[in-house]
């Protein structure tokens, strides 16, 4: 009996060496290890093939005969080969260091150097972690491809031309055209709720000079359909230093002598505006405009008074979410 | 699933080995054990089976060439090899994703060599322009990281969010890393007497203090875990959420959670500080009920009273 190493490796070879589509009878003939029973061979080849394909093996099915009712398989080299990339051992080097020193949760970056040339020189401390979702592979090959993205996002389907993806505060995030909406628009990845399907290839021109960070809205006083008002947010000394680090040295519109500053934040959805300002405690305050410190007095009040009302004023509103 | 044996993860190897060797003829076993990371046992099972492969009919001409001669390795009749399989997405959004992310990192590239290489491979893969990763900068990251890796030690002023209070320590930094979207020091912290994990964002001074330490061996910073550990004194608090506050079950270590069918929940959360109940009360508001213990359930009303005192004075108002 064939060892399944070696029968996967003459299978690749057979594929990448012909010159024609094979079907499986012609495959089982060629590679050795195939047993003859018919059900038994099929099953056998459709494990070899997941397998092969697990690992990244572009294999195609095509049509072999005119009718189209025989298919069979092979592997274009063009698919397959690893482009030159013409990296310098310095290069690899710097590669090494990078997978080394920023873990991937889950991901295969040792993997991935091996076929640029294999662990160039010496490995890094970690100095950071970024996480991994199963739809990021997904999205990045649509963004190659230039395919439309269609999506389940808070229970609403989307569809999505994806310009960008970007990371950012621990989260990643796709940036591009939604097409409902008809306007930019940007995507927790790991909200989506379950399968990424990909549209035919070429399907749209991302903007030229894109820059995905520029165009993403990933506070959660963005995200909302609200009429856009500029809320005014006094900070105290303390804790000014990590909200403008979150929200950018942009935002300032008034540092005072004590430290504390106040920023102008664009806000569309003032619920996730007055959960950002109440969870600084009492290192902030809503300034302006009037109808949203009414609002945040308002609540304040009825939690004042241990009121239990419930009503559309909830905090919530999934895109409250820290 | 699909079904994941070794001799996917072997072939993997393999079939970037194969070229890699056939490109540098006479390649020794142990460089090759270093470059690909594996025990050389491992590596001389590789060369051993490929002799046994090829194109039908498999004579000898149509089977892998391997030579071994005192342990210099030489590969032929493998033209179908010679270049590695091209990077999946995951490997290539990987790559990309790590280098730009150290990229970010000030000092992290100083000859420019890692900016060079992920300009070829952005290119290799088509994605150009289509892929950025932010780790931010926060103000003393610099002067911690130096202190780090000199092990100097240094005085620090942190504001400590669950307790909502300043305070200055003494630390030797074990490590300075980005993870869960911010960037921490693990240090010993001689205040605390104990390890500790400071957010940079909250470190609002950093001052040498001229002392070294002898760093501990090398414990890789555990970045997995989640960065606050309830302990078993920690009071315990049970909250009914409605639907809308259901992110708090995905955001907090929750030690109980049942979901019931209309979408609410009940969790048991450990609560260290009393200012980390106040800001979570304070944001979901309604949405949101102690149920135990009795002792703490005047918490969102006296913190709501409090703030409020602030929002019924004259507003300090804008400029202009």
């Amino acid at each position: 009996m064939t060892d399944r190493l070696e029968r996967l490796t003459n299978l690749v070879a057979t594929l990448l060496d012909t010159r024609r589509p094979l079907a499986l009878d012609e495959i089982a003939e060629l590679v050795p290890g195939y047993p003859d029973d018919k059900l038994s061979r099929r099953r056998q080849f459709e494990r070899d093939k997941e397998t092969l394909r697990g690992i990244g093996i572009p294999i195609r099915i095509e049509p072999i005969d005119h009718l189209g009712s025989d298919i069979g398989y092979r592997i274009l080299p063009d698919e397959y080969y690893l482009p030159p990339l013409d990296l310098s051992p310095e290069e690899q080097a710097a590669l090494h260091v990078a997978v080394t020193a920023v873990r991937l949760e889950g991901g295969a970056g040792r993997e991935a150097l091996w076929k640029l040339g294999g662990l160039e020189g010496e490995a890094a401390t970690a100095v950071a972690a970024l996480p991994t979702l199963p739809a990021l592979g997904v999205l990045f090959d649509a963004y190659r491809a230039r395919a439309t993205v269609t999506f389940s996002y808070r229970g609403a389907t989307r569809q999505v031309d994806p310009w960008g993806i970007l990371f950012r505060r621990g989260h990643w995030y796709v940036v591009g055209h939604d097409h409902d909406r008809r306007d930019t628009r940007s995507f927790r990845v790991d909200r989506m709720d379950d399968g990424v399907e990909l549209g035919p290839p070429g399907g749209f021109e991302p903007p030229a000079e894109l820059e995905p960070g520029a165009l993403l809205r990933d506070e959660p006083w963005q995200f909302g359909e609200e009429e856009s008002v500029v809320g005014h947010l006094w900070v105290d000394a303390v804790q000014a230093g990590a909200v403008i680090e979150q929200v950018g040295e942009d935002a300032v519109i008034e540092s005072r002598d004590d430290g504390s500053v106040v920023v102008g934040l664009p806000v569309t959805n003032a619920a996730a505006f007055r959960s950002f300002a109440l969870g600084l405690l009492d290192a902030a305050e809503v300034l302006g405009p009037p109808e949203l410190r009414a609002e945040v007095v308002r609540w304040l009040e009825d939690i004042a008074a241990g009121s239990a009302v419930a009503g559309n004023a909830v905090a919530g509103s999934a895109g409250t979410s820290p | 699933m699909s079904p994941r044996p070794l001799a996917g993860a072997r072939l993997r190897r393999v079939l970037a080995l194969v070229p890699w060797i056939a490109d540098h003829p006479g390649a020794t076993i142990t460089e090759l054990a270093a470059r690909f990371g594996v025990p050389e046992s491992e590596l001389e099972r590789d060369l051993e089976y490929l002799p046994l492969c090829g194109l039908p009919p498999y004579t000898p001409d149509r089977l892998i060439d391997v030579e071994i001669v005192d342990g210099h390795v030489w590969i032929r009749f493998a033209d179908y090899f010679e270049r590695p399989l091209r990077l999946s997405a995951e490997e290539g959004l990987g790559l990309l994703a790590a280098g730009r992310a150290l990229l970010a990192v000030p000092g992290s590239d100083e000859h420019g060599t890692l900016a060079i290489a992920l300009e070829k491979l952005t290119t290799a893969l088509g994605a150009t322009g289509g892929l950025a990763v932010e780790v931010g900068e926060p103000a003393h990251l610099d002067a911690l990281r130096t202190a780090a890796s000199e092990q100097e030690r240094v005085e620090i002023d942190y504001y400590s969010f669950g307790r909502d209070a300043n305070s200055t320590r003494q630390i030797d930094l074990r490590s300075v890393f980005h993870a869960f979207g911010h960037w921490y020091a693990a240090a010993y912290c001689h205040q605390a007497e104990d390890e500790r994990l400071f957010r940079l964002d909250r470190i609002h001074d950093v001052r040498p203090t001229g002392e070294h330490y002898e760093a501990p061996t090398a414990d890789e910073a555990s970045f997995g875990e989640s960065v606050y550990h309830p302990r078993p004194e920690d009071p315990r608090v049970t909250l009914e959420l409605e639907p809308d506050a259901a992110w708090v079950v995905e955001s907090y270590p929750c030690e109980v959670a049942e979901g019931r069918a209309d979408g609410s929940w009940r969790v048991v959360l450990a609560v260290s500080e009393l200012a980390f109940l106040e800001r979570l009360l304070l944001r979901l508001g309604p949405a949101a009920r102690i149920v135990a213990p009795p002792d703490l359930q005047a918490t969102a009303p006296a913190a709501a009273t409090r703030l409020l005192s602030r929002y019924q004075q004259v507003a300090p108002g804008v400029r202009g």
